[in-house]
């Protein structure tokens, strides 16, 4: 009796505790345990996004520079989610790199084990790992995919395909169209109908019924799977979309239109949405373009906010894969000078430009003779050197923002280290259900382990479900397996035994034994002539 | 609705009269099914299980024109047609058509390996009629007749001649139905469908990402582009990159190929041909056919030409190969149906047709009918292109 009142005080105590402080702390041990509450996974993703980016971008959010004057209590909807740090390695034959580039730092995050460069859903040996989004899948959850690059870049592509070489959009094309995913929004129909293998894969979706879109007007009062591509290759940033593409939606409308979607599923969703051009800034040293996306992803993660906060059960991670460009508010012009130097010295500079290093290119004219009015008009810059305007004159299709990017840094005194990306441990942001928070410093593996652990999915069985050794699985039941490769674009595996054929086409999630279609839960993967297929097809052979 | 209920009666006595009350029964003789006056040949006779005739779904559904696809984990089969999807799950009785659930009362069952769908319901759904006749003990499908409306078709002139021979066949089964066939290349025929001016386009190319956007496109046959040159030139094969350097005009002589000493006369399509367009792709890497070449707006127009000329080339869609001009072998690979079926020809491509949105009314029959079997065998094959299937 005396102990009960004395748990009682103390539960109180605690709970008093918790409400003060706003939110529960979960360490990372803790967060590796199957978790009832948790029926949705958001994951998000600011790809390049360095942590002085996020203090730039609310600095330029809190200035107004009409007045000059600074309301230091605005905040970003990432301020309250930051709870832990993020390792961000990356490893090949077991030997681990500092500087991360975003293909294995996917592969990480999606399927929970640490890759070599340029690999997507695969190890260092090559051999295809699952990836939470398709385990989530296998579970009869829906799954998503946003980004503002071509779905077909590396993050997106770590969560929803398995090849080692991040450059074959066509062929990440192919095995996202495939993989069944239940929405997937953003760039990259060119990769999807304009294809070496001559096949056309918008057909291949409205044929799977699937709604195909190109609009943003496409996005509202949608039902079932769909498809959106708004741009042949990468979306606009924030800042020029409005100008230069208004028929595209902006991140936080396609997180929106996703998780209404999604949501229509009774057994939840796992969806990764990325905020892809951060990095593609980041690199070109344009703060401008960092900028304008990084007010685009705190918009959508302030969408996924509203949504987990009003449906309580679901999960929502928002990291960056890694640090780029080493941006820093203060450069070498402010060593004698950064103790007085007033917030407008950094932000009124960068308050003037209407659009990104990358949007202003479309405003230049064929000869590129309105340098300067449009370096004023849209970038706010007036007072362009002769060997700035010939640089900007000379700068080729396509990188102007590699060329006007650090004009403008130099005029606002932001600092930049590399044109590629950075080592640091990248910030953990998150939030559960009851305003919970994972803490401390994680790996960029935790995020896949721990989503599954939170799931009771383990993805190392999935793994050896969805993609065994074809070769040796059949030739174990006595067949014979030969690689067709008399179509270079449509290498397929034939597997003989008496009387039955099962072919196997590379990058589909159908089968054909003996003339008959048969329709696969994930897809058929050939890495160099070797290919993985899932226990069902394995089955299909006695 | 008052048909099906018949033929569920008729079956159900004809199984009572028989005697055949188990529910794995196969009656006494095997029902026949006519398809369209025609009956199909099956190694799977029908079965009647409580008073529902169960049909295998493979060799009825593809002589509709329907893919089949079987999934072993949720234990479903997808039957698809242009205008539906039927998915039946196996011993279940609910199905879905085109996303909707219905329910049916005796479900889609595997028997001795088999999978057999209830033939009222996927009838039903895909917008067939369906009949019984006792004394013969037949199952009667109307699918591609009591046709009524009119549609116009236009496009590639490669698509052509078999849209023209299916679409005789049907007017000639349809007395209600009329189907005007016109050419104007695959870019015109794309171009009138996305503006409503016809109802099915045709196409020999691939469509591009924003023609796929507004368009519904369903490949109706494989085909290759033959390199043809006339029957008398000595020239029997060209590598890719000899093919290649001749139409972009890098090649003049035959001699450089192993031919006599001559002018090479390179004959060509009009700008918007999807043939040249995909010719550009595959062999010229996107680059412009040599502009010294001279254009004929129709694939039978070049190929005459090409044969009235002993030191032309020019190429065609391997259904206009006959014995008029020579198809040459590209890197020793012959331009035949094995070869383009399994993509080694290096110029094989698949032939489409499309409608604005998805297909519906006699316009998706009219798709169903060119992707059946007896169009595939009958006239696919017969006018020189390969089944797609």
């Amino acid at each position: 009796m005396k102990l009960t009142k004395v748990s009682t005080i103390i539960l109180v105590f605690v709970l008093l505790i918790c409400f003060s402080t706003g939110s529960f702390a979960l360490s990372a041990k803790d967060a590796y345990k199957t978790n009832s509450s948790i029926k949705n996974i958001i994951v998000m993703i600011a790809d390049g996004m360095s942590e002085d980016g996020v203090a730039l971008t609310r600095w330029y959010n809190s200035y107004d520079a009409k007045t000059g004057n600074i309301d230091t209590t605005k905040k970003m909807a990432l301020d309250d989610m930051a709870s832990g740090l993020v390792r961000t390695y990356w490893v090949n034959n077991n030997i681990p790199g500092a500087i991360t580039d975003s293909a294995p730092a996917a592969t990480a995050m999606s399927t929970g084990v640490k890759t070599n460069n340029k690999f997507l859903g695969v190890s260092d040996q090559k051999s295809p790992l699952a990836t939470i989004l398709e385990a989530a899948k296998l579970a009869g959850k829906s799954t998503g995919l946003i980004s503002t690059s071509q779905v077909m870049h590396a993050t997106p592509a770590g969560y929803s395909s398995h090849y080692p070489d991040r450059s074959k959009e066509y062929i990440i094309a192919e095995q996202q169209v495939y993989n069944n995913i239940d929405v997937v929004f953003g760039g990259g129909s060119k990769n999807l109908a304009d294809r070496p293998d001559n096949e056309n894969l918008i057909s291949v979706l409205k044929n799977n019924d699937y709604n195909y879109i190109t609009t943003k007007d496409g996005l509202s009062g949608l039902t079932g799977k769909t498809w959106g591509m708004f741009a042949p290759v990468a979306m606009s940033y924030e800042m020029d979309r409005t100008v230069n593409t208004p028929n595209e939606p902006s991140l936080a409308e396609m997180t929106k239109s996703a998780l209404n979607i999604l949501s229509q599923n009774n057994k939840g969703f796992f969806i990764m949405i990325e905020g892809s051009k951060i990095d593609w800034a980041a690199h070109a040293n344009d703060p401008i373009g960092v900028i304008s996306d990084v007010n685009a992803f705190d918009k959508a993660v302030s969408a996924a906010l509203d949504f987990a906060k009003k449906d309580g059960h679901t999960m929502v991670i928002a990291v960056t894969d890694h640090g780029n460009g080493g941006i820093s508010i203060g450069n070498s012009d402010t060593s004698g000078t950064y103790d007085k130097d007033p917030v407008s010295k950094f932000i009124a500079p960068l308050k003037k430009a209407k659009l990104t290093g990358e949007g202003i290119e479309a405003k230049l004219n064929a000869d590129r003779s309105n340098i300067k009015e449009v370096m004023s008009n849209y970038y706010g810059i007036d007072d362009l050197t002769d060997a700035e305007v010939a640089a900007i004159k000379d700068t080729k299709a396509g990188s102007m923002n590699y060329t006007v990017g650090p004009m403008i840094s130099k005029r606002a005194c932001i600092g930049w280290t590399t044109t590629g990306h950075t080592g640091e441990d990248i910030v953990l942001y998150s939030y559960l259900p009851g305003d919970n928070r994972i803490t401390g410093t994680i790996d960029n593996t935790d995020l896949a382990n721990i989503s599954a652990a939170m799931w009771n999915i383990n993805l190392k069985n999935v793994t050896n479900d969805l993609y065994k050794t074809a070769k040796t699985t059949f030739e174990a039941k006595g067949a014979t397996v030969t690689v067709d490769g008399s179509n270079p674009e449509n290498v397929q595996l034939v597997v003989t035994k008496g009387s039955n054929t099962l072919a196997i086409p590379e990058n589909k999630n159908y089968v054909i034994l003996n003339g008959s279609v048969y329709e696969i839960s994930s897809i058929d993967v050939n890495i160099d002539g070797t290919f993985y297929v899932p226990t069902e097809v394995a089955d299909l052979i006695k | 609705m008052k048909t099906s209920k018949k033929i569920a009666a008729l079956l159900s006595a004809a199984v009572l009269s028989l005697g055949l009350m188990s529910s794995f029964a196969f009656a006494a003789s095997p029902i026949r099914i006519d398809i369209d006056g025609k009956t199909i040949t099956s190694d799977t006779a029908p079965v009647v299980q409580n008073g529902t005739a169960l049909v295998p779904v493979k060799v009825v559904s593809e002589n509709l024109g329907a893919e089949v696809t079987w999934n072993q984990v949720k234990k479903q089969v997808t039957v698809q047609t242009a205008g539906y999807r039927v998915i039946f799950t196996i011993n279940s009785n609910t199905y879905t058509v085109n996303g909707a659930s219905k329910t049916l009362a005796t479900p889609a069952r595997i028997i001795n390996g088999k999978t057999m769908i209830p033939l009222k319901a996927i009838a039903e759904s895909i917008g067939a009629a369906v009949d019984y006749n006792s004394s013969s003990n037949t199952v009667t499908i109307k699918y591609f007749t009591g046709l009524t409306g009119s549609l116009k078709v236009s496009g590639s002139t490669t698509v052509q001649p078999i849209m023209q021979a299916a679409a005789d066949k049907l007017i000639a089964q349809n007395k209600g139905l009329s189907i005007t066939v016109a050419g104007g290349g695959s870019g015109a025929g794309i171009k009138d469908t996305i503006n409503g001016a016809n109802n099915v386009g045709m196409s020999s190319r691939s469509l591009t990402p924003d023609e796929t956007s507004k368009l519904n496109p369903y490949v109706v046959a494989d085909d290759g582009i033959a390199i043809i040159v006339n029957p008398n030139n000595p020239v029997k094969n060209l590598t890719k990159d000899q093919a290649a350097k001749i139409f972009l005009g890098e090649i003049k002589n035959w001699k450089d190929v192993g031919g006599n000493n001559a002018p090479i006369l390179v004959q060509t399509r009009e700008t918007g041909s999807g043939t040249l367009t995909t010719l550009e792709e595959m062999l010229l890497n996107k680059a412009k056919v040599v502009s010294t070449a001279t254009p004929y707006t129709s694939s039978a127009l070049l190929k005459q030409a090409v044969a009235k000329n002993e030191n032309a080339i020019g190429f065609d869609s391997v259904g206009y190969v006959d014995s008029s001009v020579k198809a040459l072998t590209l890197n020793g690979i012959v331009c035949n149906p094995q070869n383009i079926k399994n993509g080694a020809y290096p110029m094989s491509r698949q032939l489409y047709v499309f409608t604005k949105g998805r297909p519906a009314g006699i316009s998706a029959k009219l798709i169903d009918y060119l992707r059946a079997t007896t169009c595939q065998n009958e006239i696919v094959s017969k006018e020189g292109y390969v089944p797609f299937r």
